[in-house]
């Protein structure tokens, strides 16, 4: 194709886009009922153009289908009764078709064969209208697209409508024709009134009575249609690279004017430099803002989809819906405007999909039939907020506490305490799914943890507000821009360090002499007690590998809290500064590994400072800095240490000296303090009564070999711990001192003696020269309470829809018995700890499990019993073969292609998931995480049954 | 990394001092030579990073070659320049040299293949040696310089 024609053909898929676009608001804003004549008239132009467009770049098919949309919305135009829900659909399908098409020539040159085959069937289902499409179905090989009027038509008023595209022609007399023919009566009863004398739009239509209500809004969006062009007409394209660029270089004046500036005042004396730095100043903060302008869109982007998703929702779902949107034109950063468009869309679907109630239902409440969604956006103090209104049948707090409770989330007692208001977000809650029945559209709950991620990652937030029986408001905050952002400056050593203003929750000084009070367990790992809450204590020094800080201890100790993720921690720092305005510059690729730094920033002093990245401190938190930074893979003995098998463990006793206990941290939720007296028996049970509430009690020495607690229950000063954990149950373990929290490397632990070990104290490794038995925390609980009422929130279907069998957590296969309840793993893991926690747990789902130490024999195993496994589950490090390597090897066998594999590993971050993602495996699972892997497995057991 | 043959020697190279040493890299790389500016020094990195600098409000990584190349003492005197070279991932690195030299054009010189004696570590990022009359000039490759490890 020559450069002309290319470029042509360029401009006409740019043209075509925004056609399509304009065509597709307008026919879902003018949606069903008569359609007022001016936005049928604009319909029609607008396929006679496409056609026109699609007819000079040769676009046969395109320019046929264009046609016959064409011929359809004449008809239309002439008899408004017959623009119908059929003819709606059609040119929806048309909209689709052409978009399709406009893809396919963008990928590969020419517009496909198969693009409107749906859309000519719509047509043929349209009753009345066009006779011609059914004709033109029963030729076997339609004529040349543009030579259509002269084929020898078996039906005589076929040209009719055809030879709208050549007005020459006069086709008056036929036009009135068709209706006459029509199997449909009623649709030919206004025909009458329009003998339109000549093809040309505007005459027949203006006669037409158009009703009121619909009026309104159709001329609303053609008249935004035509401000659309005049805008085009006004705006040149841009790539957003040159964009991107133009903000880097603004970024960079800004700060070279904030030196100038500084410079300008040791110079007060020459007026004239100091006239000329602030208007230079003036200028670059204007600038700055018109090129931050350039950035933003309209959020009306990502909305315009909207009407569309509603549309089609809401008539597979047999609802009326309104959707209502203002705000559009409210602009954000495109970056961030994107980073909405999935959340936004699952908010839109939830509502659709439980808030808004069928017809019936809403008749029946004396509400309208229609129920309407509410979508506004605006600005206030510096963000953009987006609200998400139904007015449909709101949540239902009690059934949300119900549900928390019966999943372990809350206690009774805590429910009992919950406003309405707190229990409505506990919808954000993962895994707390409201509907009865989960559809395929949503089940709220499944997905509204991910919708509050994903808007908390851009450091925005959501909240819910709903009233029972009225409707549900979701209110998003949103930062205007993410290129420049709040962070607080904080030092260590003679360096400044920014932390981003996002992560941050509070700050903490420590005077030097409730130093010792406050900070404990300083031996390893330290935590702070802040308000009753255990906070994990890093020191940034230690976190970047600077010496410590001198012991001048008459200065206080700042302790700076942050949040990642769900985990919250306490960084010393050495000073803290003022919170400033940074613009975060990449890193290059030699500071990309270290994971602790997100990028750099120069401040207006021209000096350097490095970015902190909190969620790559946590994930770093017990730094080996050069072996684990630097590491790559194919360093197999430096992976003898590897943070995989480390994890952090809360370190305790029972009242003797020489036994310890340790449990993971992760899954501790608090550690609270109660006087030994309030560990009552009731009704055969032990429980923690404490204000008004009641706490299961577990005492070690029941389920384990361990000597009885030691405590007092008489003496009223006598006071226990009760570490409560992160899980189903609300239960507390019941221990006498906390002596420590620490890194234990689990690679790195003890046989077990058989005639020590339990089901519980699995594994045992010694520290500080005490022996320490680590607690298996799921089956203590499991064994403490066992789980007769335990509901496995899978998400699955199947498993949450029916109350499952208290121990098989596998799921009813639907009558496939050829998958069985359970499946064959093949599971690699070096270390004891994990081997026997895991293996415990999915032994007990009823799956038959054979363990390996590492890849390598796991890999030579599966080689030689290729048909002896239904899933693999593999650690990601481990010596010899890593989990990487293992994935790899699997999926290089096309034998194993089916083979699901599942990686478990303690590295959350996104990157190591996407890694192992591509590597091969099928799921990502964090250890400890009992649930969550239940959950996989589930899943591909699940798959399992569906392919057999 | 590239290899040099007699037809892909550069034009003209840009010499530098280590030492008491003479190096070179193809002055095409070469975007310009700074003033030393202050670096800011980044912890946690390996030792041939020697920290950022601000060049007119673009961050530049500075290497040390006489790290990467395994130089005894490393250190660089009060005098030392910053060449700025080009790199086509990461914008522009920045290169610690003792003193800056010409620029000279190579059809004057005699170019051999690096000599088998150098020192492994050094291997990976020289190219060549160009002899002018009685002074070697090492010609080092600049891509595997900068490229990160």
């Amino acid at each position: 194709m020559d450069s002309l024609n290319a470029e042509l053909l360029k401009e006409f898929l740019w043209s075509s886009k925004e056609d399509i676009d304009v065509l597709e608001d307008l026919i879902l804003a003018v949606e069903m009922g008569n359609p007022d004549s001016e936005s049928v008239n604009t319909m029609y132009r607008t396929f006679h153009s496409l056609k026109g467009a699609a007819g000079l770049m040769q676009l046969q098919y395109t320019e046929k289908a264009a046609h016959k949309g064409e011929s359809l919305l004449d008809t239309c135009r002439s008899n408004p009764a017959a623009y119908d829900v059929d003819v709606v659909t059609a040119l929806l399908i048309f909209v689709d078709a052409v978009k399709s098409t406009i893809l396919n020539i963008e990928n590969e040159g020419n517009e496909g064969s198969d693009q409107y085959g749906e859309f000519l069937k719509a047509l043929g289902t349209i009753d009345g209208a066009s006779p011609i499409e059914t004709t033109d179905q029963q030729q076997p090989d339609p004529a040349p697209p543009q030579s259509a009027p002269p084929a020898p038509a078996p039906v005589p008023v076929v040209p009719a409508p055809q030879a709208q595209a050549a007005p020459a022609t006069p086709p008056p007399p036929q036009k009135a024709a068709p209706v006459p023919a029509t199997p449909k009566p009623v649709a030919a009863a206004p025909q009458p009134t329009p003998p339109a004398p000549a093809p040309t739009p505007p005459p027949p239509a203006a006669a037409k009575p158009t009703p009121p209500p619909r009026r309104k809004k159709a001329a609303a969006s053609e008249e935004k249609s035509e401000k659309k062009e005049i805008q085009a007409e006004a705006s040149v394209r841009v790539s957003i690279s040159l964009l991107d660029q133009l903000m880097n270089h603004v970024g960079e004046l800004v700060l070279n004017r904030n030196q100038l500036l500084r410079i300008s005042e040791q110079h007060d004396e020459d007026n004239n430099l100091l006239a000329a730095c602030s208007s230079l100043d003036h200028v670059t903060s204007e600038l700055q803002e018109s090129i931050m302008q350039t950035r933003m869109q309209p959020v009306g982007a990502i909305f315009n989809k909207f009407p569309r998703i509603v549309r089609d929702l809401s008539r597979s779902l047999n609802k009326k819906v309104e959707l209502d949107i203002s705000g559009k034109e409210t602009e954000l950063d495109r970056t961030i405007l994107e980073s909405m468009r999935d959340p936004f869309t699952h908010i839109l679907r939830n509502s659709l999909d439980h808030g808004v109630e069928t017809p019936e239902e809403r008749l029946a409440k004396g509400k309208a039939e229609t129920g309407t969604i509410a979508i506004k956006a605006f600005h206030e103090g510096g963000q953009v907020i987006i609200e998400v209104s139904d007015d449909g049948n709101g949540i239902n707090a009690d059934r949300v506490l119900n549900k928390a409770i019966d999943n372990g989330l809350l206690t009774p007692e805590q429910a009992e305490r919950m406003t309405d208001q707190d229990a409505c977000n506990l919808i954000f809650h993962p895994g707390l799914s409201t509907a009865e029945a989960i559809t395929n559209v949503s089940g709220r709950g499944v997905g509204m943890d991910v919708v509050k991620s994903n808007i908390e990652q851009i450091g925005g937030n959501i909240e819910v507000t709903s009233e029972y029986g009225a409707g549900t408001t979701l209110r998003i905050k949103i930062p205007l821009t993410l290129a420049i952002i709040p962070a607080l400056m904080v030092q260590a050593e003679d360096m400044l360090y920014a932390i981003p203003q996002v992560n941050l929750i509070e700050l903490v000084s420590i005077e030097p002499d409730e130093l010792e009070k406050s900070l404990e367990n300083i031996r390893g790992a330290e935590v702070y007690r802040l308000r009753e809450r255990l906070l994990t204590i890093l020191r940034l020094r230690d976190i970047l590998n600077l010496p410590p800080r001198d012991d001048d201890d008459d200065r206080p100790l700042f302790i700076v809290v942050v949040a990642a993720g769900d985990q919250q921690f306490g960084i010393v720092v050495d000073d803290i500064f003022d919170t400033e305005e940074i613009v975060v510059k990449p890193l290059s690729s030699h500071l990309k590994p270290i994971e602790v730094f997100a990028g750099s920033t120069i401040r207006g002093d021209g000096q350097i400072c490095l970015v902190l990245d909190m969620a790559g401190i946590t994930r770093n938190r017990h730094i080996d800095t050069h072996s684990d930074l630097l590491s790559s893979d194919d360093d197999i003995d430096a992976h003898e240490n590897n943070v995989e098998d480390q994890q952090e463990f809360l370190i305790f006793n029972l009242g003797h000296d020489n036994e310890q206990f340790a449990v993971p941290l992760q899954l501790i939720s608090r550690i609270e303090q109660y006087p030994s007296n309030h560990i009552q028996k009731i009704n055969g049970s032990q429980m923690i009564c404490h204000d008004n509430s009641l706490l299961p009690a577990v005492f070690l020495e029941e389920h384990t070999k361990a000597e009885p607690l030691v405590y007092s229950p008489d003496n009223p000063e006598d006071t226990i711990y009760a570490i409560i954990f992160q899980s189903r149950t609300n239960i507390g373990l019941i221990v006498r001192n906390l002596v420590d929290s620490m890194v234990i490397d689990l690679s790195d632990t003890l046989d077990t003696p058989e005639i020590v070990s339990s089901s519980v104290a699995t594994a045992f490794t010694v520290i500080n020269d005490h022996a320490t038995a680590l607690i298996d925390v799921y089956a203590l609980m499991d064994t403490a309470y066992p789980p007769i009422a335990q509901k496995s929130n899978t998400g699955v279907p199947v498993a949450t829809t029916q109350s499952t069998a208290p121990v098989s957590t596998g799921p009813q296969t639907g009558g496939s018995p050829a998958a069985g309840p359970s499946l064959r793993i093949l599971f690699c893991e070096d270390a004891q700890f994990f081997q026997n926690v895991v293996t415990g747990y999915l032994r007990e789902s009823g799956h038959s499990v054979t363990m390996f130490e590492n890849g390598k024999l796991g890999w030579d195993h599966l080689e030689q019993h290729k048909d002896d496994f239904d899933l693999v589950l593999t650690d990601l490090e481990m010596p010899v073969m890593n989990g990487w390597e293992l994935i790899k090897s699997i999926r290089n066998l096309p034998s194993f292609d089916h083979l699901p594999i599942i990686a478990l590993t303690s590295l959350t971050d996104e990157e190591a998931r996407q890694k192992t993602l591509q590597a091969g495996a099928s799921e990502h699972v964090v250890k400890l995480q009992k649930d969550e892997l239940l959950q996989s497995v589930n899943r591909i057991l699940m798959g399992q049954a569906q392919n057999s | 990394m590239s290899t040099i043959t007699q037809d892909t020697i550069p034009a003209q190279i840009s010499t530098f001092r280590l030492d008491e040493e003479w190096y070179s890299v193809d002055v095409l790389k070469v975007q310009e030579v700074l003033e030393p500016l202050p670096i800011n020094t980044v912890p946690l990195t390996d030792k041939y990073i020697i920290g950022l600098i601000n060049v007119r409000g673009i961050i530049v990584t500075c290497l040390s070659i006489k790290e990467r190349l395994g130089f005894d003492d490393c250190d660089y005197g009060e005098n030392y320049h910053n060449v700025i070279i080009n790199d086509p991932d990461d914008g522009h690195v920045c290169l610690l040299v003792d003193e800056i030299g010409d620029v000279i054009q190579t059809n004057d010189l005699v170019f051999a293949d690096r000599p088998p004696t150098i020192p492994a570590k050094a291997k990976p990022f020289i190219a060549g040696v160009f002899r002018d009359k009685d002074k070697l000039i090492t010609f080092l490759d600049a891509d595997a310089i900068i490229r990160a490890s």
